[in-house]
């Protein structure tokens, strides 16, 4: 054995005198500052309850996606059991009162994303009334536009000629 | 009463029980900051700042770790910084390892002051990291997974700075006149 491993071997067995050491405690005890005050809410408590909450929120998604829209039942007071029907969904109309032919022919451009071509210059300026539910096709409303004006309406090629 | 429910009491806030904590390993967390510091008064210090330390963070506490580990974890970091901060050097005494050398029964007790000049002696021309792991490996025989554990060095820094260590304390032993 060399003379560190011998100074080292020597050093490793004794062990330094804590001189003073039930004062010393007593000095850390007097020191000790309050402990932060404990969270209300650990982490994974926090992360429970937004797990609950998403998964909560994805049923009430699913349930209200797939239920039956013609009928909803609702608890009325006491046991009492009323169903009532769903509101249908309102309609949706084009409405054109006393229009020009250029402005109905504009809208109906945008809505099914058709470039009007006017190939009489004269049918622009034509006034029209007529209401048309939004969910008809655009060749339902251009034969309603026909029967109720001498204009004709065809589709062709993205393009909505007027005539 | 075990361990466990020990600091469960303690993560309460019970003062007593945190007594019977410091109790229990003041001697330890002594020794080691003696050993690093080579001073008693500063290694004191170092106990009372680990000890408040471990108190205010004790509801962390981690059940399934050993409590000493902790501790000590606070202490060597606690310890790393006064060597980074002290840079004084004290005269030491003439031939303080002789004792070491020629003496043939080595259950004779130390004095703490014999024992500090004689680490201080060996370590003195240490770096602070150096220090941290000679002392931890040799003085204190802990193991290297618990060392990188306390330090937060790889296990081949630790086998580094320790081979840099040896042969700086040979050097050393050599300029004192011991080898």
């Amino acid at each position: 054995m060399n003379n560190l491993d011998q100074i080292i071997s020597h050093l490793q067995v004794q062990q330094p005198v804590l001189n003073g050491a039930d004062e010393l405690t007593d000095r850390i005890m007097q020191s000790l500052p309050e402990q932060p005050a404990k969270p209300k809410l650990r982490r994974w408590a926090i992360a429970a309850s937004i797990a609950v909450i998403f998964c909560l929120g994805v049923a009430a998604a699913t349930i209200y996606h797939f239920a039956p829209k013609e009928a909803a039942t609702e608890e009325a007071q006491g046991s009492e059991v009323v169903t009532t029907e769903a509101p249908a969904p309102k309609p949706e109309f084009f409405v054109f009162d006393n229009v020009e032919m250029e402005q109905v022919a504009a809208t109906l451009g945008k809505h099914f994303r058709l470039t009007p071509v006017f190939e009489n210059e004269a049918a622009k300026h034509k006034r029209l009334y007529f209401r048309a539910e939004k969910s008809r096709t655009i060749q339902e409303i251009a034969e309603l536009i026909s029967n109720i004006s001498d204009i004709t309406v065809t589709v062709r090629d993205g393009k909505l000629i007027i005539k | 009463m075990d361990e466990k429910t020990l600091i469960r009491r303690c993560q309460d806030g019970d003062r007593e029980a945190f007594r019977t904590v410091v109790e229990s390993h003041r001697q330890a967390v002594f020794s080691l900051a003696f050993r690093m510091l080579c001073d008693e008064s500063a290694a004191k210090d170092i106990v009372q700042e680990t000890f408040i330390r471990a108190w205010q963070g004790i509801r962390r506490f981690d059940l399934s770790r050993p409590l000493r580990t902790w501790l000590y974890t606070i202490a060597v970091r606690l310890c790393q910084d006064a060597l980074e901060k002290c840079s004084r050097t004290e005269p030491l005494p003439d031939k303080p390892l002789q004792n070491l050398i020629s003496d043939q029964s080595p259950d004779r007790r130390m004095e703490n002051r014999e024992m500090a000049a004689a680490i201080r002696s060996l370590t003195q021309r240490l770096s602070p990291k150096q220090r941290v792991v000679f002392t931890l490996t040799c003085l204190e025989s802990l193991e290297t997974k618990e060392i990188a554990t306390l330090t937060g060095l790889t296990a081949d820094q630790i086998k580094s700075n320790l081979w840099q260590a040896r042969n700086t304390i040979k050097e050393q032993l050599k300029r004192l006149g011991y080898e």
